[in-house]
């Protein structure tokens, strides 16, 4: 398993240049059955990423092009009246695969958004009063302008913690933008990737991650970190259960990454502001979660 | 001061403090809502009213206008109430508007902090009101509410409940108590280094200087408290307690004074040569008399009057520290008592026979107006020939006559004329003990025999188990003295010709007994007069007793006497600096010890072993961030000092699996040898 593990990020080091870490995070969001969040200006490699990733782990892929007049049936399916049959037939739509790229999702309206989250959430899709079970594994990765671009409509904060993690991609490096130039990587190399990993497989991680333990010292340390970000001085709203628990599972999922069995506080500092970034809003005077990491003691 | 500006500095206060401040507010200023002028009341009122909508969210928060303007009436209407003349009463309203008005501008943590401590210095402020034990009790819950109110302002969101801050100021407070008992016992007592000037001498209660009809009625009513005597040894029976405390001698225009030195050496300047011809301040000075030593042993523990007089049992012997001996028996203080004031009156007794009586000093005591009041004169002139010329003989046919008439004894007497011993002795036949004793002694002046009438209290409850007389200021009475050529000064109490009961009852009793004419009783009459309550009255005011007078009273004098008691010998100062700072060491230690068990025992053993580790490395100048997890920790040390990285890498990463691995049970074995790997870096 830790091969496969390995094979992955070797991988996807050829076609991503440069953004190791940010490939372990996305890797590490799957293993903890987490949906992803990119958010970056475009033409960063957010797409990139995805379609590679879709390759690599071998799944269904399917990929939403957000836009403003898109709407939920485009994206659950619709009942369409089959004459023959004289009965209305299901079309599934795009959101029946395993893992669904949702390109640009700040781009489409609210309403069209929260059909979407709502299938993230749940696993499944009601349409005319029928549930529809999403096949498994199901992820989410979906890519998003920074709010202040044009025509963007802001996900609520509601819907934000739906993703387990938010990544930026950032500029790469001199060096890895050279190679870019030169042609080493990119969508051409894309082509060329091979499946590392099959979807049983990825499973079986999943479950393992599961696994992984987290001693009391470690809880306590998470309580820490929950409690500092709950004090109305730094942030508006401190973070939920719901977080607390996504930041445990992404904490495991970094240490099975690592191979270990159990989980150390190093691997919730990593996981801690793609968890949290996208959860909390500092408040006039508060601090940066990045500070709020530096100031709450890991020991006692 | 800008809103915006204090913002930065210091967070919002939370709803919830401001509610526990607001509830500070009114309790602290109960204590001193008597002391307020009327005319500020209104504004507080307004003030914390304006608060309340605020905090409801229906008001808005004055501007720097509106705050001045407020300030502006504040000082307006303080001097409206209060005058020009700065007293302690100005400063404690001044001290009690600022602390209303300062909630309008409460906005911050810091603003609230300094409106909590303004509760505190108020609180403080009410202490010189009453040291009553029922005040104490309050004050100190006011303290535990204002300590609640700090807790709240500091409190976070989860920790908002009126139980947690209930709970942890109900702590505090305990806590703070043996502290400040040792504190209270040992720690010497220090003369005030300034003294605040207490201006209000109009708070006179009592007795008053003069005596005009109608001044004891109306003090007869008043159920508080005059002073507590405590017996040591021998008490005196019911119809022996006559407190002496004003000697009146001088009768000008219906109304009689004390005379004073002033007028006796402006009268008669050939033999009132010194002062000691009136009034002495030792008593070896005293040559107008002999004593005898077989008095009672009493200390009496005198409630503010506002008067110099000091109330003794029966005639005042000599003189006692900071007092004054007159002439005519009594003592009085150097300055009016405005506080509790505990004092012996001394236990030796007048020898009757002893006292001299010079021809002036009888003079002073038989002046009588030369006009008015002829019927009375006349009645007194029959008495006087009817009786020999025998004083003591004319004095019981005058109480005859006060029983065989229909004299009535009441607390609301007629408004007497201007012949107003005529009126009281034929007219009217109705009045309380001054009149009859007023009446009694000019007649006896009116034909010669020197007389004077003598004010004090006659009686009080005694207080059996702590050998206690309480005397209220309805105990207030006057009686007469005349002159015997041979026997000298004779008590002669009119009273109890017309009402015999009033001298061995008590007025409580006469009243009960339908014996006195009462037109309107005071409903604390009826209050008082059931068992359970008499009997918890009883309790409370033998426990009020003992605070006074072991709390209250402990100053220098009787804190020494203590010391010495305790100590025995001539060092006793040292000794009790021993104690004080031995007891000191004890608490100190005792809280460092709660302190550090209590913070070692909510470490587990991996955290303890992880400080130790922790602590080593802080010796070798390698701290760790807070932030900075073991494994980070390591590679920084590697990274800074790769000699003590390579050994310290090993035994970091054991621990990590040590602490953060498989944790259903802890590998014993492993924990030792980690344990004594890090004891050897």
């Amino acid at each position: 398993m830790d091969s496969i593990i390995k094979n992955c990020l070797e991988s996807m080091s050829g076609v991503i240049r440069g953004k190791d870490n940010e490939v372990r995070l996305a890797i590490c969001c799957f293993l903890a059955r987490g949906h992803l969040l990119i958010e970056d200006l475009p033409g960063m490699g957010k797409t990139a990423m995805a379609l590679s990733f879709s390759r690599l782990l071998g799944l269904e892929y399917q990929r939403i092009q957000f836009t403003s007049d898109l709407l939920p049936a485009d994206i659950l399916g619709v009942s369409i009246f089959d004459q023959s049959a004289s009965d209305f037939q299901f079309k599934p739509g795009p959101v029946f695969t395993g893992m669904l790229l949702a390109d640009e999702v700040n781009r489409a309206s609210p309403r069209t958004q929260s059909a979407l989250l709502e299938a993230m959430e749940e696993r499944q899709v009601t349409v005319d009063g029928e549930a529809r079970m999403l096949p498994k594994p199901f992820i989410v990765i979906a890519t998003q302008n920074p709010v202040f671009q044009e025509g963007t409509f802001a996900l609520p904060e509601s819907q934000q913690d739906r993703f387990l993690m938010q990544i930026h991609m950032g500029y790469p490096d001199t060096e890895s933008e050279k190679a870019i130039l030169k042609g080493e990587a990119g969508r051409l190399c894309l082509n060329s990737l091979e499946q590392a990993m099959t979807a049983e497989e990825l499973l079986l991680l999943q479950e393992e991650v599961d696994k992984v333990s987290a001693s009391d010292l470690l809880l306590d340390y998470i309580l820490r970190l929950l409690k500092a970000t709950r004090s109305e001085e730094h942030f508006e709203v401190g973070l939920s259960p719901r977080a607390g628990l996504a930041l445990l599972q992404a904490a495991k999922a970094w240490a099975r990454i690592d191979g270990r069995t159990y989980v150390v506080p190093e691997d919730v500092q990593t996981v801690f502001l793609p968890v949290a970034r996208h959860r909390l809003t500092t408040s006039k005077h508060g601090i940066s979660p990045g500070e709020l990491l530096a100031r709450v003691n890991v020991m006692v | 001061m800008n809103a915006k500006k204090k913002k930065v500095m210091s967070p919002a206060v939370s709803r919830y403090a401001t509610l526990w401040l607001l509830l500070a507010q009114v309790m602290v200023a109960l204590p001193v809502f008597d002391v307020l002028p009327a005319t500020v009341l209104p504004l507080i009122a307004l003030t914390l009213l304006w608060r309340v909508l605020i905090w409801f969210g229906r008001g808005f928060w004055p501007n720097v206008v509106i705050r001045i303007v407020l300030v502006a009436c504040s000082f307006g209407l303080i001097i409206t109430g209060l005058g020009w003349t700065f007293s302690l009463e100005m400063a404690v309203t001044v001290l009690v508007t600022g602390y209303a008005l300062k909630m309008l501008e409460m906005v911050t943590r810091r603003d609230a902090m300094i409106v909590a401590f303004i509760g505190f210095f108020v609180t403080g402020a009410a202490g010189l009101y009453s040291q009553s034990l029922s005040q104490a009790a309050y004050l100190v819950l006011c303290i535990g509410v204002l300590v609640a109110a700090v807790h709240a302002i500091y409190s976070s969101p989860d920790q908002r409940s009126i139980k947690v801050s209930g709970r942890f100021a109900g702590l505090m407070v305990l806590q703070t108590l043996p502290l400040t008992i040792v504190l209270f016992v040992f720690v010497p007592r220090l003369g005030p280094l300034w003294a605040v000037t207490w201006p209000d001498s109009s708070k006179q209660t009592g007795l008053s200087d003069t005596l005009k009809p109608g001044d004891v009625a109306s003090l007869s009513q008043s159920y508080e408290l005059a002073f507590r005597a405590q017996f040591k040894g021998g008490m005196p029976l019911p119809d022996q307690r006559y407190w002496r405390a004003l000697v009146f001698d001088q009768y000008n225009d219906g109304q009689w004074s004390q005379t004073k030195l002033d007028t006796v050496r402006r009268q008669y300047p050939d033999v009132v040569v010194s002062d000691s011809d009136w009034q002495v301040k030792k008593s070896s000075a005293v040559s107008w008399w002999q004593n005898q030593p077989d008095g009672y042993d009493y200390e009496i523990l005198l409630e503010p009057s506002g008067s110099e007089w000091l109330p003794t049992l029966g005639p005042a012997a000599s003189a006692i520290a900071d007092s004054t001996l007159f002439r005519t028996m009594r003592i009085e203080a150097e300055r009016p008592v405005f506080e509790r004031k505990l004092y012996r009156p001394s236990s030796e007794q007048i020898d009757p026979v002893s006292v001299s009586m010079p021809a002036w000093l009888r003079e002073v005591n038989t002046t009588l107006p030369d006009t008015g009041n002829e019927e009375s004169r006349y009645f007194a002139r029959q008495l006087f020939e009817e009786s020999e010329g025998d004083p003591l003989v004319m004095g019981w046919s005058i109480l005859k006559f006060f029983n065989q008439s229909t004299f009535y004894y009441t607390l609301s007497p007629p408004l007497m004329g201007r012949d107003e011993v005529d009126d009281f002795m034929f007219r009217y036949q109705k009045g309380f003990c001054e009149h009859y004793a007023s009446s009694f002694v000019f007649m006896m002046r009116s034909v010669g025999v020197p007389a004077r009438i003598v004010t004090g209290y006659q009686g009080g409850d005694l207080l059996p188990e702590d050998n206690v007389i309480r005397v209220l200021q309805r105990d207030a009475h006057a009686w007469a003295e005349i002159w015997v050529d041979g026997e000298g000064w004779i008590r002669f109490d009119p009273t109890t010709a017309v009402a015999p009961e009033r001298v061995e009852l008590g007025i409580d009793e006469m009243i009960s007994r339908g014996r006195l004419e009462q037109t309107e009783l005071p409903l604390a009459y009826h209050l008082r007069n059931t068992q359970v309550l008499k009997f918890l009255r009883n309790q409370w005011e033998g426990l009020e007793y003992r605070w006074q007078k072991s709390v209250i009273q402990y100053q220098e004098d009787t804190q020494e006497d203590y010391m010495r008691q305790l100590f025995g010998t001539a060092a006793y100062y040292w000794h009790q600096m021993t104690v004080l700072g031995g007891l000191m060491v004890i608490f100190l230690s005792l809280y460092g010890v709660f302190f550090l068990l209590s913070k070692k025992s909510a470490l587990s053993v991996h955290q303890k072993l992880w400080l130790s580790l922790e602590k080593k490395l802080a010796r070798k100048g390698y701290h760790r961030e807070p932030g900075e997890g073991p494994a980070a920790f390591a590679d920084r040390i590697c990274l800074e000092n790769p000699a003590l990285g390579e050994k310290l890498k090993p035994v970091i990463s054991r621990y990590i699996r040590s602490a953060y691995g498989k944790t259903d049970d802890l590998d014993k074995a492993e924990f030792q040898s980690l344990k004594s790997a890090i004891s050897q870096i």
